[in-house]
């Protein structure tokens, strides 16, 4: 970590004066100057969507001369206009632009931690669906998924293994809502990403094997004939090899063993070849994990979901705890 | 020595009678200018409930905490900032006080990815770090702004990426600020003050909590 974050070394030293997000006008009380406050985002961001002040009250159920002064609020807040008004046009100004994806985050955010509180409170769940890349360990999930049963009641939950561009298209469709995937470019801008990790790839190999006595492998072997990997398509481990290979100017020999890691797995236990996995996954003993030599090898692993779709009050939690959590380490093989 | 005294200490040691000081006077005077405190919850208000993760990867609810008893929020930054961690500690050492009005106390930092165990653990803290996700209670208790540019670009020069500890690109941060919350959900206690040296003493706390 660089010197900014320790305590005894230079750090931060002051604040900004900055434009209030949260905060309302003088002269209410009893929480009313907050509602105010999230109110003057809900109609900015209801008249920036329609772009008319009249059917942007109508949208908000207020009469237009309040919603009018709730912009204007807004506008002396942030310190300058948010809309351009002409006589039968409204547009967003500049920094009305900026503001906009802003001030609709603060808006969820606020709404969904309400939203969360209530539902829990209520015990109110709701089914989760997940996705969970094939390269990726179930063990993974263990810890979120156990709290999420020590506090929520009759918990639905169903986990599926899949590829990441089978699961990205689930996700979209509304078959599921949540996701562990491989982020190589290949998930649509229209899933919202949230990073956990990278890893590096290494090579997985019986205890008694030659590679095994070696510190790191070079990306050689894998030009060799016994590299053992999944058959299914869109394998991101595949990918990655593909890629990895193509910046070494190494020709992969892939033997298209099995549809499952686990079959795999037991191919390499049985000294049949090879294989790739991520480097923080479990490593199914008795086989052995070496790092392997390559460039482009990082493997970005991220939860995902899609944008822009409300959370179920389970759901939401389950983001929740996955993204405060640390994944510096990789809980163990369940 | 009080906290605010120890404050003002390490901003001495930091900063000196410099550039730094007179930016820092600016600015206070801005804040005090533009009452950019003044507009957060505040005495009598109700808290918002809540139910956030903590540093442990546990979900904790303000209900429970507040069937426990009177209740203590405390906002702050992040462990990036060494005011904010001077603050988690003095609390750190007024919690058997705290403790003995039979009141619960918690800390909510806008960090995540595993960064609230990380205070906990630099500061050596026994009690609970909540991670306020993409700062949503500390919305509703109005003690959010957005970073303007320039300061992000001087924290994005010191290598400390919000975007990065956050989770999100909203580039918010809350006024550390710390609230007494009677067992019935009242506040009976606020202190929000924009100016990061002036922060509310843990002997007041403890002063407010007795009253109750």
């Amino acid at each position: 970590m660089p010197a900014i974050y320790d305590r005894d070394a230079g750090g931060l030293w002051y604040d900004w004066p900055t434009a209030p997000l949260a905060r309302g006008g003088a002269g209410f009380s009893r929480n009313r100057d907050r509602a105010m406050e999230l109110t003057q985002i809900r109609y900015f961001t209801a008249l920036a969507r329609v772009l008319n002040f009249t059917r942007a009250a109508e949208a908000c159920n207020v009469t237009q001369p309040a919603l009018t002064r709730a912009i204007q609020k807004l506008e002396d807040e942030l310190g300058g206009p948010l809309f351009h008004r002409e006589r039968n046009l409204t547009q967003l100004t500049e920094l009305g632009r900026v503001m906009l994806p802003l001030l609709e985050q603060a808006q969820a955010a606020a709404q969904a931690a309400r939203e969360q509180a209530v539902a829990f409170r209520k015990r109110d769940s709701s089914p989760v669906r997940l996705g969970l890349d094939a390269s990726l360990a179930p063990a993974l999930l263990t810890p979120v998924v156990a709290e999420l049963s020590h506090t929520v009641s009759a918990l639905d939950l169903s986990i599926q293994q899949d590829e990441t561009a089978g699961l990205a298209v689930r996700l979209l469709e509304g078959e599921a809502d949540a996701a562990l995937l491989i982020d190589d470019g290949r998930i649509p801008e229209r899933v919202h990403r949230w990073p956990l990790f990278s890893e590096n790839h290494v090579v997985l190999c019986p205890p008694d094997h030659a590679l095994a006595k070696l510190d790191a492998v070079p990306i050689s072997v894998l030009g060799g004939p016994k590299l053992l990997m999944r058959d299914t398509d869109g394998c991101a481990l595949r990918a990655a090899l593909g890629r990895m290979c193509a910046t070494a100017g190494v020709t992969p020999r892939v033997r298209l063993a099995a549809s499952t890691g686990e079959q795999i797995a037991e191919m390499v236990k049985a000294g049949l070849g090879i294989t790739l996995a991520g480097a923080r996954q479990p490593v199914p003993p008795p086989l052995v994990a070496r790092p392997l030599q390559a460039a482009d090898g990082d493997r970005r692993v991220v939860l995902a979901a899609p944008a822009g779709r409300a959370h179920g009050p389970t759901l939401a939690l389950f983001i929740r705890l996955m993204r405060a959590r640390s994944w510096s380490e990789i809980p163990a093989a369940a | 020595m009080g906290l605010n005294d120890e404050l003002r200490k390490l901003a001495a040691s930091r900063w000196g009678e410099g550039r730094m000081r007179q930016v820092y006077n600016a600015l206070a005077a801005f804040l005090e200018r533009t009452e950019a405190a003044k507009h957060t919850l505040k005495v009598g208000d109700t808290l918002p409930e809540f139910v956030l993760p903590n540093a442990e990867g546990r979900l904790v609810s303000s209900r429970e905490l507040l069937a426990q008893g009177p209740l203590v929020v405390a906002f702050f930054r992040g462990d990036w900032c060494p005011f904010c961690n001077l603050t988690l500690a003095a609390l750190e050492d007024a919690l058997p006080r705290i403790e003995a009005t039979n009141a619960r106390l918690v800390a909510m930092t806008p960090d995540a990815n595993g960064l609230a165990m990380r205070a906990k653990h630099r500061n050596s803290l026994h009690y609970d770090v909540l991670c306020d996700i993409d700062n949503g209670v500390a919305m509703q208790f109005g003690v959010v702004y957005r970073v303007p540019d320039a300061y992000r670009k001087f924290l994005e020069d010191y290598k400390c990426d919000l975007e990065a500890r956050h989770g999100n690109d909203m580039w918010t941060l809350p006024m550390p600020s710390a609230f007494v919350i009677d067992r019935q959900g009242v506040i009976r206690y606020a202190f929000v003050n924009g100016d990061i040296l002036v922060r509310a003493e843990p002997d007041e706390i403890i002063t407010e909590l007795k009253k109750l």
